[in-house]
């Protein structure tokens, strides 16, 4: 799988299963490959800090290139290496200050913080994807912020931590993302729309003779895989905005990775990329 | 003065208000009242300016609109500060007004307050690049130069190194680290073994090792080198940001003028734009004691929900010559309350600083503007829809500034009718023996008294010979009752005596398809009453 080509020329969205499951190491790794040529990039919440603030788990910081455009504070671009030009500031502030757009001049490294609010992290899209020359737009998200994912026009790229304690869910939860990503739109089919969360209680209360469904989008689906299985049987399901899942990216600890291809599936393995930091046995 | 608002609509109005600037929209939410004449006339003077410029020079209104859009909010007051993001916020705001300078009429301009003083202060803050980006160049500072040109050499050094390192670490163990900072090694992978130091390796799972390279001594001097650089870096540009900072705040006042012609410049452009689309007129005030006229009055809420049904609207034409105090009756549907919340309307429209949706409204400056009657909500509780009105009126009349407009719509409706006919006169009479109260009374009930300075008015009402030829039976729709109300209303006012009793309920009851027997027993209750 080329990741820049499913990268470049677009806005992706960088989801986690969890909080350190490795979403800011694949963006170093993305911009290794894209940076300074047209690309920007942003998190939602703090990131590239050196110790994540609620685990003190050690973080990588974000390495910038020459050119990079990307979202921080005022306090945080003024501790850059980078030689910044500031490009734009927002009215909203954080505990961090300010937040900015901030264009590199050189390699550096930088802490990225983003805005706090989906409709803050739309207009900072908005105004990132109207600058010239910027093609690329990355969203790194922390935690699981999958809505932000639904707001704007974007792919995803899933980061998935797969440890011996969550194998079976995770992989669970990595094959509903594959088959949701394949829920397409209604167009101009009729359909009985369900507005809201699909839980299992909405979706037992479904007539049965419902017809054709359609959700918001599949960050409203709070089915578990047996349950939206059961769910989608028998009829079509549809999203007003479909998933554009890109691929998936498995950080598997004490995991070997047969049995996650097996445990995956052929289906959900289609979406899957290697993990790029993985050297093979020779 | 909620309660008035909320009786004119005006919300749905100001929605069509829609400043550009963050400076523009915070004037917006004030909602300021003018109660001073020459302070309007200057509002006015501003809003013809912004129709003459866009008049006549629409490409550059839509270029003022640009910069107008990109102005950014500054805090008001505040100091700067030494960081890049207050220096970069002062930079775009001097781009745009030094923008708007550009574009705006000198007479506008003049009229605003825009005058641009700030050349230097703009090409200082310029010295790394035009436009809106702000960055701090080596112009800045002669250290700056010398010390970006030894980060930039060093850079080249530590790439070098790192691709040497890169280059040794595939010849030797295979392993090609591109732009990775870590691989993860496979438990025996041999580069685990025969790394000879070249690798910081550390557990990752159970069989696997995560590999970093070791930096070679040139490598690490290297960046330790450029730390210590960038800290000088830092020490240099701090001082450069400090003395902008300085450079902005020694030019504050400037600065704050900006922003007040900015908002004056806003304001009037969204208003002459929202006259132009409205088809908005300006209102001629007249000395306290002349008579209120309207022409073409459109209450513009109503008109656009009757267009959306495709129902005819009538613009209210009237001078009230009568007298300070207007007695406006008329049948239940047949515009009275519409008379009021159009004069409402324009007289808030007005002393708000707007032109007006008539195409001529001359009326009276005043000093404050009441309601009280149907719908009014208070803060009291406990008090029944009767004791709120009591209550609203009573704190208004206590108001002693004059002149003032008072507007009452079916006053004490749900009270007795004899107790409010009695207590609606008294107050006609109190108000008419005020010489600086204006008042329109909306009511149904008849009976009450004239008082010097006062006159009744009548809606026409139902057409009953049009309604009677046409109509073949009640409506089952709503919508449809209502088109035929509406089509057969006449909505104009008439002088009367106040003498005149309307009879028009039970008909628009017959339209509303209210039950048949019920209405025909009505009648004929009615014809005995006033036979006895």
């Amino acid at each position: 799988m080329n990741i820049e080509k499913q990268l470049k020329g677009r806005l992706t969205f960088i989801t986690g299963s969890a909080k350190n499951a490795g979403k800011t190491t694949f963006l170093n790794y993305a911009l290794a490959h894209l940076g300074g040529r047209g690309t920007a990039f942003m998190s939602v919440g703090v990131d590239g800090e050196q110790h994540c603030s609620l685990t003190a788990i050690a973080k990588p910081r974000v390495a910038v290139r020459a050119g990079d455009v990307f979202v921080t504070t005022d306090a945080m671009a003024s501790v850059s290496d980078a030689a910044l030009e500031a490009v734009q500031a927002f009215p909203w502030k954080t505990v961090l200050g300010r937040i900015g757009v901030f264009r590199a001049g050189r390699p550096g490294f930088a802490e990225l913080v983003g805005p706090e609010t989906n409709g803050q992290a739309a207009e900072v899209l908005a105004f990132l994807s109207s600058l010239e020359g910027v093609d690329t737009v990355l969203v790194d998200g922390a935690l699981n912020r999958q809505t932000q994912a639904a707001i704007a026009e974007g792919g995803v790229v899933h980061v998935a931590k797969v440890d011996a304690q969550n194998f079976t869910s995770a992989c669970q939860q990595l094959q509903l993302l594959a088959e949701l990503s394949a829920v397409p739109s209604p167009g101009k089919r009729r359909t009985m729309r369900v507005d809201g969360a699909l839980t299992a209680e909405r979706a037992a209360a479904l007539p049965e003779d419902a017809g054709d469904v359609l959700l918001e989008d599949y960050t409203k689906n709070f089915l578990t895989l047996a349950q939206w299985r059961r769910f989608a049987s028998g009829r079509s399901v549809y999203f007003q905005s479909p998933f554009n899942l890109r691929f998936i990216v498995p950080v598997l600890n004490e995991v070997p990775e047969k049995e996650f291809c097996r445990a995956l599936g052929p289906r959900a393995m289609r979406l899957v990329a290697p993990n790029p930091f993985l050297e093979r046995k020779n | 003065m909620d309660a008035f608002r909320e009786f004119a609509e005006i919300e749905a109005v100001l929605g069509h208000f829609r400043p550009l600037t963050p400076y523009g929209r915070a004037k917006k939410e004030e909602r300021e009242f003018f109660s001073s004449e020459p302070a309007l006339d200057a509002e006015y003077g501003l809003i013809d300016a912004g129709l003459a410029f866009i008049r006549r020079s629409p490409s550059a209104a839509d270029r003022a609109e640009f910069h107008l859009k990109n102005i950014p909010a500054l805090e008001r007051g505040a100091d700067f500060r030494p960081d890049i993001t207050d220096i970069l916020l002062c930079k775009k705001l001097l781009h745009h007004v030094r923008g708007l300078c550009a574009v705006v009429p000198p007479a506008f301009k003049k009229a605003v307050g825009f005058e641009w003083k700030s050349p230097r202060l703009y090409d200082r803050l310029g010295l790394g690049g035009g436009g809106e980006t702000f960055y701090l160049a080596d112009a800045y500072c002669p250290g700056l130069k010398k010390l970006r040109g030894e980060i930039r050499a060093l850079d080249l050094g530590l790439e070098k190194e790192r691709l040497a390192e890169c280059s040794a670490l595939k010849k030797k163990l295979g392993l090609d680290f591109g732009a990775r900072q870590f691989l993860l090694l496979p438990d025996g992978h041999p580069a685990c073994k025969e790394h000879g130091w070249l690798l910081f390796l550390e557990r990752y799972d159970s069989s696997t090792m995560t590999a970093k390279p070791v930096h070679g001594g040139e490598f690490l001097s290297l960046s330790a080198r450029r730390e210590q650089l960038v800290r000088e870096e830092k020490r240099l540009e701090s001082s450069v940001l400090r003395d902008l900072a300085s450079a902005l705040n020694a030019e504050s006042a400037v600065l704050a003028a900006y922003i007040r012609s900015v908002e004056k410049l806003d304001c009037a452009l969204a208003k002459a734009r929202m006259a132009l689309s409205l088809k908005l007129s300006k209102p001629l005030f007249l000395s306290s004691g002349k008579a209120i006229a309207v022409r073409g009055g459109r209450l513009l809420p109503l008109e656009a929900a009757l267009a959306a049904k495709g129902l005819k609207y009538t613009p209210l034409s009237f001078d009230f010559t009568g007298g300070r105090v207007a007695v406006v009756s008329g049948s239940n549907m047949g515009g009275k309350t519409v008379v009021l919340k159009t004069l409402a309307q324009l007289q808030l429209l007005a002393q708000c600083g707007f032109f007006v949706p008539a195409d001529a409204f001359r009326t009276v400056l005043f000093k404050g503007v009441y309601y009280a009657g149907y719908g009014v909500q208070a803060q009291t509780g406990g008090l029944s829809s009767f004791g709120l009105e009591l209550h609203s009126f009573m704190q208004s009349y206590a108001v002693k500034e004059r002149p003032c407009l008072f507007l009452l719509d079916e006053f004490a409706r749900t009270t007795n009718s004899e107790e409010a006919s009695a207590l609606l006169s008294a107050i006609i009479e109190a108000f008419s023996s005020d010489s600086g109260i204006y008042a329109f009374i909306a009511t149904h009930f008849s009976g009450l008294r004239a008082a010097k300075g006062s006159a009744f008015y009548r809606m026409l009402g139902l057409d009953g010979a049009a309604l009677a030829k046409r109509m073949r039976g009640p409506r089952r729709d709503l919508a449809g009752a209502l088109k035929t109300i509406n089509q057969h209303m006449r909505y104009q006012l008439r002088r009367d005596a106040g003498k005149t009793k309307i009879y028009d309920a039970l008909k628009i009851a017959q339209i509303l398809g209210f039950d048949g027997r019920i209405t025909s027993r009505a009648l004929k209750i009615m014809e005995e009453t006033h036979e006895s």
